[in-house]
């Protein structure tokens, strides 16, 4: 059990560490984590299944300014032990992680604005020395803490609910995982739905349907359907910029084309009468 | 009036390459000299670790942003007392979206240039422009970085790996998201070391802000359409059995409806909870709910 919760606290420690200390490449979002906690335990091919089904769910959670709703890495580590090693079926699997990712959230907003901010003195001590290399030792010191204390909760997720979890798997009756299946797959729709309000605008609206019908009539692979946003935008922006083009002309005209034109001070009140 | 448009030419210029090279406003290092390329090379390296430790309520990001500025601070202030009032003075929060925050590096580090040649340089100017920075440069960066090409890359790696769980799910995913990311991270370090900080207050003026946002809202929403339809997903396991013949099979007529009538519902009927400002831990709790009693109904 130590040895299993030890591999799920590596595999959240280098995607947590990773993604915040090397320019945010996104390795903390579900699908690389079912990439490097199945290369961990020995199962990517599920562990990247496992990861792409959590991406579905979690693509609208931005972490903006360290502000989330919920915290997906610690879930899917755990889902994806629970999967290789005790045999609990994907859907299960899904919805229990969904549920860990919230409460993860909780630990997580702890260990950033409360934990850490008994690191801001260092900086503060750091700054007034004027070496960088004490900005250097600060900050990457402060990376190891703040990585390491969230890798924790997967650690005791997993060193405490192995054995639960191996025993529940066992007694699960079938309409019971037919009901997680059925969550698993409604829990995207929270997750686009979060996507659409960052993005929504009535004007542009119609393109979410857009997108909708290419894939459910007309099957297009998501890449086709990029390449057709691609055209859009093109098309779109072409417009957009002309419309600028003439708004701007326009106004030119009806200010400082006057201006330009009118050679008295009469003909300009002239023409913002006529305006 | 010629003036105006003499300085809007670039912006447009600009804005239909797409690559923000023009006359005046080039992302290019060939005409800066050696130190300014080194430096420049330095903050962009530097600019990854910005959030290695983001943490701290009033000092968050303040030690990446020291970190990222390390370059430009050894190179400007070699006397030690200058260069620790500079220090102090960048040791206050910052977050600004990781990938578009260079720009706010680059312009600081030009600042910072100023500063060291004109003793009666007004410091205070410079926390004004990192501050006034924050809010456009985020909003504008998380709408296209996490909004728009996260989304893309996401799409196109999961609908390659859902259902095989192919290692080039998760690649593709990292190559599509990280190729744009870096290349933006590297041309807006320079971007802002060359061009003045009322770069983004005239590209507001211009429009061209919105515009942008507009088109990333409509490549966002595309995809995040095309990712409702296959990610989210009912299936009704009701068969009406039929006098004669088959049991006709729910799913089927909701399919003769609308394809995929369901999850597009649900997934609107969030947008209007969210919308209302209801939590989306809730959404979430009550998602799995909803899921369980279906199967326990024997619906799903």
């Amino acid at each position: 059990m130590l040895q299993l919760a030890l591999m799920a606290f590596l595999a959240a420690f280098i995607c947590y560490f990773v993604q915040w200390t090397f320019g945010q490449p996104m390795i903390d979002q579900p699908i690389c984590v079912g990439l490097i906690a199945g290369l961990i335990f020995g199962d990517v091919t599920t562990g990247i299944i496992i990861g792409a089904a959590m991406e579905a769910i979690f693509i609208g959670n931005v972490n903006v300014g360290g502000a989330t709703s919920a915290e997906p890495v610690t879930g899917t580590v755990m889902a994806i032990c629970f999967v290789t090693h005790m045999g609990m079926d994907q859907g299960a699997a899904i919805t229990l992680a969904t549920a860990v990712a919230i409460f993860a959230n909780i630990i997580y907003s702890l260990i950033f604005n409360v934990l850490m901010s008994f690191w801001s003195p260092l900086i503060d001590w750091a700054a007034s020395t004027g070496e960088t290399k004490n900005v250097f030792l600060v900050h990457f010191g402060g990376a190891l803490v703040m990585n390491g204390a969230m890798a924790i909760p997967t650690f005791l997720g997993v060193y405490f609910g192995a054995e639960p979890v191996a025993n529940l798997v066992n007694v699960i009756p079938a309409v019971v995982t037919n009901g997680f299946n059925a969550a698993a797959g409604l829990l995207p729709a929270v997750g686009m739905a979060l996507l659409i309000r960052m993005l929504w605008n009535n004007k542009i609206a119609v393109y979410f349907l857009l997108g909708f019908i290419c894939v459910s009539y007309l099957g297009m692979p998501m890449v086709g359907v990029a390449a057709l946003g691609a055209v859009i935008v093109v098309v779109e922006a072409y417009r957009q910029l002309d419309l600028l083009d003439v708004k701007k002309k326009l106004q030119a005209m009806r200010t400082g084309g006057g201006a330009v034109q009118a050679e008295t001070q009469d003909q300009i009140e002239e023409e913002d009468f006529f305006a | 009036m010629s003036a105006e448009n003499e300085s809007n030419a670039p912006q447009q210029e600009m804005a239909t390459t797409e690559d923000a090279a023009s006359e005046k406003i080039s992302v290019s290092t060939k005409d800066l000299s050696r130190e300014d390329r080194k430096m420049l090379k330095g903050i962009f390296l530097h600019s990854f670790n910005i959030f290695a430790m983001y943490g701290g309520g009033a000092k968050a990001g303040a030690s990446g942003f020291l970190w990222a500025l390390a370059p430009a601070f050894e190179r400007f202030y070699p006397d030690k007392k200058r260069r620790t009032d500079a220090m102090v003075r960048h040791s206050s929060w910052y977050n600004i979206t990781s990938n578009v925050g260079t720009f706010c590096m680059g312009l600081v580090a030009a600042m910072e240039r100023e500063n060291s040649q004109h003793p009666d340089f007004d410091t205070q100017s410079i926390d004004a422009v990192k501050a006034s920075l924050m809010g456009p440069m985020s909003g504008i960066g998380d709408a296209i970085f996490w909004g728009v090409l996260r989304v893309i890359a996401a799409a196109v790696g999961m609908a390659l790996c859902a259902q095989t769980g192919t290692i080039l799910g998760p690649l593709v995913f990292l190559i599509i998201y990280n190729v744009p990311s870096i290349l933006c991270r590297w041309c807006l370090t320079v971007l802002g070391y060359r061009v003045g900080s009322n770069f983004i207050t005239k590209l507001e003026e211009g429009g061209l802000m919105d515009l942008i946002t507009k088109l990333a809202g409509i490549l966002g929403l595309l995809m995040i359409g095309a990712m409702t339809a296959s990610f989210v997903k009912f299936n009704c396991i009701i068969a009406i059995p039929a006098g004669n013949g088959d049991p006709v099979q729910v799913q089927t007529y909701l399919d003769t409806i609308f394809k995929g009538l369901v999850p597009i519902l649900y997934t609107l009927g969030c947008v209007k909870l969210l919308r209302k400002n209801i939590n989306v831990t809730w959404l979430i709790v009550g998602t799995m709910v909803i899921g369980l009693a279906l199967g326990l109904l024997g619906i799903c």
